[in-house]
């Protein structure tokens, strides 16, 4: 059977391991459109407070101000998303994958497999990300090369790609063939 | 409550095996079979290809049976 691409995108996106079904698209309008409203009230609460606040004449460093409420904006809408999805979808088993007693060692085996592939490359890849970021107009091998660098994005691929392989873990699901419940 | 599952076992498929014969997810299959999902036409006419029977068959209810959850 021939694999949409609007699936295709659907299936990456919200990481979903088998077919994209009706149900499975249905369930993700409405986790999708709560998300939506959810982010729609926040902005709207959000930007009053923020124009308030930046009208009042209080603040003084509008720059550091700019950071903060960008970095606040990205937390929660992120949070939201987090929320009226990943954990609505979870819950509704959209995103668990679904395997025999037999087939669970194999799936756990693969998840391990896909995590251990991926962490040499993001370790890579986050490395020089953090040091574009902190070049600031240094050479930049000497940055990259830099004791910080390497233990800032090794610390990051610890913690990351770990946590990544037990989410996924997680989301396994053992079912009987005939499975009723 | 539909006749999905009578069906299902009458033909010896399991969950699973329906779900791919039909190209949907097995969860798709048990939340039919429980009245806990309301399938579209198109899935109900494949359903009942699969099973080999018609629509009235499988979804058919008088109108004082109980409602879908």
């Amino acid at each position: 059977m021939k694999v949409k691409w609007s699936d295709r995108i659907i299936k990456w996106f919200f990481g979903i391991p088998g077919i994209v079904d009706e149900r499975i698209k249905v369930e993700i309008g409405r986790a999708s459109i709560k998300a939506l409203i959810g982010i729609f009230i926040f902005e709207l609460v959000f930007n009053d407070i923020i124009i308030t606040i930046a009208m009042s004449g209080r603040i003084t460093d509008f720059e550091s101000f700019f950071y903060i409420t960008t970095l606040i904006q990205i937390l929660a809408i992120l949070s939201i998303i987090a929320m009226f999805t990943i954990i609505v979808l979870r819950h509704r088993g959209v995103i668990s994958e679904e395997v025999s007693s037999e087939g669970k060692n194999q799936a756990i085996n693969r998840i391990r497999n896909k995590w251990l592939r991926l962490a040499p490359i993001g370790f890579i890849i986050f490395w020089l990300l953090n040091t574009s970021l902190n070049i600031e107009n240094q050479n930049f091998f000497k940055v990259m090369f830099s004791l910080k660098e390497i233990v800032g994005a090794l610390i990051f691929s610890i913690i990351f790609f770990p946590m990544m392989y037990f989410y996924e873990k997680g989301n396994i699901h053992v079912i009987k063939d005939d499975n009723n419940d | 409550m539909n006749q999905v599952r009578k069906y299902r076992r009458e033909q010896k498929l399991s969950q699973i095996a329906l779900a791919e014969k039909i190209g949907v997810a097995r969860q798709t299959i048990n939340l039919i079979e429980n009245d806990k999902y309301n399938p579209s036409l198109d899935l109900c006419l494949k359903l009942a290809w699969a099973l080999k029977t018609d629509l009235n068959t499988l979804f058919w209810r008088d109108k004082d049976e109980g409602k879908m959850e």
